[in-house]
């Protein structure tokens, strides 16, 4: 047996791993698909990362758990800082700075800024160069609150869907209210997202127990175009924000009544409110994908930057792709989140990016192509690298 | 342990002193080969890129005196081996194969190596070789796709990993035997307890 035969290219002379006979089959098939299965990939750029990295400080051991004690020491930042402020579930995006320097930032402080979102993060070092963008805030001026979940509607899989952003927003008195004013006064981030609600000159709140009544003027349900999806998917946007924002206030409740200048009411002519309702199960009417970072338009450092993702997938697969805004695929690849059978989760991945405007692309994985359901289900964010 | 020193003549003095430029050069020249060499060892592709770029790193950092040694490329080959085992060993790697178990095995009917693009390339045959290799010991799998894919000699593997020649052959011995084992529809012997991907 002489392995070599079919290996022309091995110099004579070097000695090669003798096998037992009737394997040679096995070995030309596992040739075969180790070639096949390597090729499948298409390894990411790295170049500008591995030499920034050599040229950072050096950290005891090696590079890898030195990766590992920033995303730690982030975390416990992330921890301290949640304790201290509306941040609970709050998405945190954790820059590495250099010398495995680390800052998690919570959110703008600037009342009302568009731009840079609530959960946008950036490195100390970086931060201070680009002033406002964003920062470390351990207060916000008085009149905004940070970190408010705010619920959009956006259509994806062939459905209205939930999608949620963090926003810094006008305190009205509290989460709850300021979460439900900023759903119908202020626009999503994402131009993907939308809100059948028009802005409500007064909305008030009445909380008993875990029972939540919330009593809209009839500014609020003034819009005369609202299909009876979008109607139904609109009062469950109310109730998911409502919720999330009595959550991060500590008084969570379980019911949400909506009532319209003080009675029950057809709302656009289509859903009926004035029960106590609950949330619906998130599979049924949320994203079964959201990116939770980057945020709309947010900037981030140069490097290596961590996207992270929140929904559920057929097999807990989750595709990916990193666009030019002109539309040229810079990276792709998948995540596993979720349970793969129905059950929400987060993930993460990180690719080295060149400065640019950037657009990442996350969806879920449908075997179907469409063919069961609406199809595979997407949420985009556009960002930059500085 | 034999050294091979023909890897250091054909080096030596080839590659600039200047650790930028040698990464830059060693980069050009091996990166997707070794990413690719980490993929098949983990399956799993950022842990791959991050096990390569550690490489790179540390070859970065002690540029002087590998380069003195005459061994770049081995060295980095050594370093993505030992790094994709380390990974293997961390719970991340981990956790998401596990996840791709599991959700695998709630859908009889469907294997779990689902990268996005090569969902739909996978044949039913090369998925099974696939698994099964996963299945293989870490050491077997490791000489395994050094001898297959690299096209190394015995010696240049037990170089790489360590080990004596007689080792290498042990393990490459067993590999090919567990996998025929494996692949083979009349001796379901190995204990896969992954659903097969034939309907």
């Amino acid at each position: 047996m002489n392995p070599d035969d079919n290996r022309p290219h091995l110099r004579p002379d070097d000695p090669t791993v003798e096998i037992g006979s009737g394997l040679h089959e096995v070995e030309a098939h596992l040739r075969a698909v180790l070639v096949e299965d390597a090729e499948s990939i298409r390894p990411g750029d790295r170049l500008s990362a591995i030499l920034a990295e050599a040229h950072a400080a050096p950290v005891t051991g090696s590079g890898t758990p030195r990766r590992w004690l920033v995303l730690a020491a982030a975390a416990a930042v992330a921890l301290v800082a949640g304790g201290t402020f509306w941040l609970m579930g709050r998405p945190t995006v954790l820059v590495p700075g250099p010398a495995g320097t680390t800052v998690a930032t919570q959110g703008s402080p600037r009342p009302s800024t568009p731009a840079p979102s609530a959960g946008s993060g950036t490195g100390a070092s970086t931060s201070a160069a680009t002033a406002p963008a964003t920062g470390a805030s351990s207060t916000a001026p008085s009149g905004t609150i940070t970190g408010v979940p705010v619920y959009w509607i956006g259509e994806t899989g062939g459905a209205p869907r939930l999608f949620r952003e963090f926003r810094t927003v006008p305190d009205e008195g509290g989460p709850i209210l300021s979460a439900l004013y900023a759903m119908t006064r202020e626009q999503p981030l994402d131009p993907d997202y939308f809100t059948p609600w028009a802005p409500s000159s007064r909305i008030t709140v009445d909380l008993e127990g875990s029972a939540l009544v919330v009593d809209l003027d009839g500014d609020t349900v003034s819009a005369t175009t609202v299909g009876s999806q979008v109607a139904e998917r609109a009062v469950q946007q109310l109730v998911y924000t409502a919720t999330a924002a009595a959550s991060i206030a500590k008084t969570p409740v379980s019911t949400v009544t909506v009532l319209v200048e003080g009675q029950p009411a057809d709302l656009w002519g289509v859903v009926r409110v004035g029960r106590p309702m609950a949330r619906a199960a998130q599979v049924d009417v949320q994203s079964h994908v959201w990116v939770l970072a980057p945020t709309e338009g947010e900037e981030v450092g140069s490097g290596r930057v961590t996207f992270t993702g929140y929904g559920t997938s057929f097999e807990a697969n989750f595709l990916w792709q990193v666009t030019t805004r002109a539309g040229a695929v810079v990276a792709e690849g998948n995540a596993m989140g979720g349970t793969g059978t129905g059950g929400f989760g987060e993930f993460e991945f990180q690719r080295t990016l060149p400065p640019g405007d950037y657009v990442i692309t996350l969806s879920t994985d449908d075997p179907s192509g469409g063919a069961e359901g609406g199809g595979a289900q997407v949420d985009t964010k556009s960002f930059t690298v500085r | 342990m034999a050294r091979s020193r023909e890897e250091a003549t054909s080096e030596a003095g080839e590659l600039p002193a200047d650790p930028d430029r040698a990464i830059a050069e060693l980069y050009a020249a091996h990166w997707h080969r070794l990413v690719r060499l980490a993929w098949l060892l983990l399956h799993d592709q950022l842990a791959a890129e991050d096990a390569v770029q550690d490489a790179f790193v540390a070859t970065h950092r002690s540029w002087s005196s590998i380069r003195e040694a005459g061994r770049a490329v081995g060295y980095l080959q050594t370093s993505v081996v030992n790094a994709c085992r380390s990974a293997q060993r961390h719970q991340v790697v981990v956790d998401r194969q596990n996840a791709r178990e599991a959700g695998a095995a709630d859908v009889p009917g469907r294997g779990s190596l689902d990268s996005a693009e090569t969902q739909v390339l996978y044949a039913a045959e090369r998925a099974s070789m696939v698994r099964a290799l996963r299945a293989l010991p870490h050491r077997q799998r490791e000489v395994l796709v050094l001898r297959y894919y690299l096209d190394q000699s015995e010696a240049q593997i037990a170089e790489a990993l360590d080990i004596s020649a007689g080792s290498v052959k042990a393990h490459a011995h067993r590999g090919l035997a567990r996998l025929r084992a494996d692949l083979s529809p009349a001796s379901p012997t190995t204990g896969l307890d992954v659903p097969d991907v034939e309907p």
